[in-house]
């Protein structure tokens, strides 16, 4: 199980195993070379969109990536790779923080809003509203954090970014110290419901 | 006065003299012949930007032009389109007028317009306590000026005209009568019909006219709001009434001429998102942009070079790069700084009112440049601009340079200074923390050196304890493991246990022979953590709080493979060679570190060089480079807000007497030296 990724001009191929097999490697390729055509003509379509908001455009990079991982059973040791991938085909380079600590990474931000309505979504805020909630430490670590957050603030009609942060700074708080990783659905979100209190 | 009355009122101020002030500041800071046309393209263009309508600049355009009317006098008019124009409340009186003013709200702008020294704005617009406007009276002869605006909110129509008379700032104002400018302008005035605001200068200064038709109006909004111009495609055009000119990016900020696949002989690199540490006083200050270019076969125009520090999409100073790195060449280095909004809004509180310069040796400034200084020099080391450092070449030294460096450091830690400015800082008191009654213990990770330096065939033991001091059982996960400092794992370990009251669980590698086929030369980390896998514990901890199922307690250390750890004081030394006069001792800022470099080229110092002359150069080390740290020391201590050493000094004192100040902290270290 491996993904392929452009380094300094090269490829390498990340995966579980050091050492990775041909068949692995083929079918890393095929991810690569399918999500390149698809990413290139999606950016393509969107970009001769017009007034496309930020929202929009990362909705839509978040369902394709979704899709990709469930044509190719992309697993999820291997999704950090995977989103580390994309950047090869969107012109930019990854921010340090997604190369080093696969946080804060865009895409991984995309897929996760792109699982919600988008009408839904812009009720809240802008991309940048939803970078920031899904894009914390926490949230990126554990995706069940994110959705708890996401689902939160759409059940409860919050909007703005100023009402949004005190929900993410009370899930920060709740879960300082804590490895929400080794906690059931039920013991997480019974800490993080604590919020109704 | 009769004996009795008390006299009430406004305290009298002479318009006049303060424009001149206001003027002379200017004029001092900018100190070139076109000042004003640079002052006034900064304040105006950054007032029309913030006022836009569409954030993403869409539909907003901005001109300047000088015309003649009549053939006698001439005018500036500037015109803005797709902002907001001078919206907020009408007032009938100045009681209503200084209600609306402490309102403060942002979009009362005919308000703020039309008083001084009140501005509603933050750092994400780019004004401040409005000097603008006082510059369009300035930029007049005639200490005159008209304006109108077609205010997007209600479509309503305003004019004025500011002047002085008898040494104050006059203001008139028309309310819904688009023919008030038509009598003083003629008939054939056409007034606005489109959103946005008019400003006309009515004769405008000799420089400033100058300043349109030789070229320099246009440089200065290219080298000014180049980022605006590049990121929003916005339209700037100026014209002298015979040429018009659009603003353009310039050259050595544009797309094609920063893209390597076009231009083969440029080095670019971008970093993004780098974190300031907390010492700048905030918890999440970043650097959005740090972009460093270098063309090794030109240098750039004068007026690009250095690093551009930008505010709110403008270039509000720029740092010269040789400078920032005190070597050869590095003025071919340019580039800029782009900030995330909390950083910009800290560094706003630092910046002058005619956004001209920040505040340098305030924080978060002064940790941001130091920031800058690193990558740059790295950058040049990158690009082979400068050389590498020396002192692998010199390591017969290594072992002096850390021995006075050390001797200092240790000093330094006992007045609270354990790393420079980049670092933590110092956790005040000097009591250790107690351990946590469930912890993580080192006491097995043996070395042989002790040093945390470990060569190539050596063998540690690199264990890690779990131990617990409670009085009930607790069932944990506990994982150890090493880490490069690229974050590959080398080597890791996991197991679930019950660890039983007053017992601890080893976990790690009692022999690990340090082999290059597993580790190459670099700095490492040993980690260990363990994670409660028990509810309902009803134990609190220090630190940690409830004690409950998935808390997590990490501890880790560092040690380095045939290499010398890091150094974690606030200073280090570092030979350097140039036969540039000017090199004797240099210092640079090193992420938790003050490196003096020290020019071995120097003939003072080379006579230490040879191995025989040793102590001598041990001595010289130690005797300069207390003196050298010191000034640093004074620096980041004043920089705080409770100075811990040079507390008695503060803005009022004589220049003359910071040496000796220093010089008594000095010779407290010197006595203790034998």
């Amino acid at each position: 199980m491996a993904i392929k990724i452009k380094k300094n001009s090269d490829f390498t191929y990340l995966g579980v195993a050091d050492l990775i097999d041909e068949k692995e490697k083929n079918r890393a390729d095929d991810i690569y070379k399918t999500s390149e055509i698809e990413f290139n003509r999606l950016n393509q379509s969107l970009k001769n969109k017009k007034d496309i908001s930020s929202l929009e455009f990362w909705h839509s990079i978040g369902r394709l990536a979704n899709k990709i991982i469930l044509d190719f059973g992309i697993s999820d040791f291997e999704k950090k790779y995977f989103w580390l991938m994309l950047y090869d085909f969107s012109g930019k380079k990854a921010p340090d923080r997604a190369l080093k600590f696969h946080i804060q990474n865009d895409f991984h931000i995309a897929s996760m809003i792109a699982k919600y309505n988008l009408k839904d979504l812009r009720k809240t805020g802008p991309w940048a509203t939803w970078h920031e909630i899904i894009g914390s430490t926490k949230t990126m670590k554990d995706e069940r954090v994110g959705r708890w957050a996401v689902e939160y603030i759409i059940n409860n009609q919050i909007k703005t970014r100023n009402n949004v942060r005190p929900i993410l700074k009370f899930a920060r708080n709740r879960l300082k110290n804590l490895n929400t990783l080794v906690l059931s659905d039920s013991e997480l979100f019974s800490k993080l419901d604590e919020i109704k209190k | 006065m009769e004996t009795g009355t008390i006299f009430k009122g406004r305290q009298l101020r002479n318009d006049v003299k303060n424009l001149k002030a206001i003027a002379d500041e200017y004029e001092q800071k900018i100190a070139h012949k076109f000042w004003l046309a640079e002052a006034l393209q900064k304040d105006s263009i950054q007032n029309s930007w913030d006022a836009r309508i569409n954030n993403s600049g869409k539909d907003w355009s901005f001109n300047m032009e000088t015309v003649t009317s009549a053939g006698t006098s001439k005018f500036l008019i500037i015109t803005d389109g797709g902002t907001k124009g001078l919206t907020g409340t009408f007032w009938q009186n100045d009681a209503e007028l200084t209600n609306i003013l402490k309102t403060k709200k942002s979009e009362e702008n005919l308000a703020h317009f039309l008083t001084s020294d009140f501005s509603a704005k933050d750092s994400e617009s780019g004004g401040k306590r409005g000097r603008g406007k006082a510059l369009f009276l300035i930029a007049s002869r005639d200490s005159t000026f008209y304006f109108e605006s077609l205010r997007n909110s209600d479509k309503k129509y305003v004019a004025g005209k500011q002047y002085i008379e008898d040494d104050a700032v006059m203001v008139e104002l028309s309310t819904n009568n688009q023919e008030h400018l038509k009598d003083i302008f003629g008939k054939t005035f056409k007034p606005l019909s489109n959103v946005g605001t008019r400003i006309i200068v009515q004769n405008p200064q000799l420089e400033l006219i100058e300043a349109f038709s030789n070229g320099s109006m246009i440089n200065f909004i290219e080298n000014t709001r180049w980022e605006t111009i590049k990121k929003h495609n916005a339209i700037i055009k100026i014209s002298d009434g015979k040429t018009e000119k659009i603003a353009k990016t310039p050259k050595h900020y544009d797309n094609d001429y920063l893209d390597k696949t076009k231009n083969k002989n440029i080095e670019i690199r971008e970093y993004e998102n780098i974190q300031l540490p907390e010492s700048a006083g905030g918890t999440n200050f970043r650097i959005k942009r740090l972009v460093l270019v270098y063309n090794p076969t030109e240098t750039p125009p004068e007026e690009i070079q250095g690093i551009a520090i930008q505010r709110s999409g403008m270039t509000i100073e720029r740092r010269p790069t040789e400078q920032l790195v005190k070597e050869e060449g590095m003025s071919k280095v340019y580039g800029w700084v782009e900030m995330d909004k909390e950083l910009e809004s800290s560094m706003y509180d630092l910046e002058d009112v005619e956004h001209l310069n920040f505040k340098w040796t305030k924080k978060p400034a002064n940790v941001l440049l130091d920031i800058v200084k690193i990558k740059i020099r790295d950058f040049a080391k990158e690009v082979k601009l400068i050389e590498g450092d020396l002192s692998s070449k010199h390591k017969v030294y290594a072992e002096i340079e850390n021995d006075v460096a050390s001797k200092i450091n240790n000093f330094l830690k006992n007045l609270g200074f354990s790393g420079g400015g980049l670092g933590k800082r110092p956790r005040q008191g000097k009591e250790r923390i107690p351990n946590l009654p469930l912890r993580i213990s080192f006491v097995n990770f043996i070395t042989s050196s002790g040093n945390g330096r470990i060569n190539f065939g050596e063998k540690i033991q690199a264990i890690a304890s779990a131990v617990n001091d409670l009085s009930k059982p607790i069932n944990i996960i506990q994982e150890t493991w090493i880490v490069d400092s690229s974050g590959k794992t080398i080597r890791s370990q996991r197991k679930e246990v019950c660890l039983n009251p007053k017992t601890e669980s080893l976990q790690g590698w009692k022999d690990l022979e340090i082999l290059s086929t597993d580790f190459s030369k670099g700095d490492y980390s040993f980690r260990s953590k363990i994670t409660v896998m028990d509810d309902d514990l009803d134990v609190e901890l220090p630190r940690i709080g409830k004690l409950e199922k998935g808390v997590e307690i990490k501890s880790s250390l560092s040690f380095s493979v045939e290499k010398d750890p890091p150094s974690k004081g606030f200073i280090k030394f570092e030979a350097i060679k140039s036969i540039d006069k000017r090199k004797y001792l240099c210092l640079r800022p090193e992420n938790n570190s003050i490196v003096i470099e020290y020019n071995t080229d120097h003939p003072y110092i080379a006579k230490f060089m040879p191995v025989e002359e040793k102590e001598e150069l041990r001595k010289f080390l130690l005797q300069v480079g207390i003196v050298v740290v010191f000034s640093q020391v004074l620096i980041e201590d004043l920089s705080d807000e409770k100075p811990k050493i040079f507390c008695d000094i503060d803005d009022n004192i004589e220049i003359t007497e910071v040496v000796p100040r220093i010089m008594d902290e000095v010779s407290k270290f010197m006595w203790t030296q034998k």
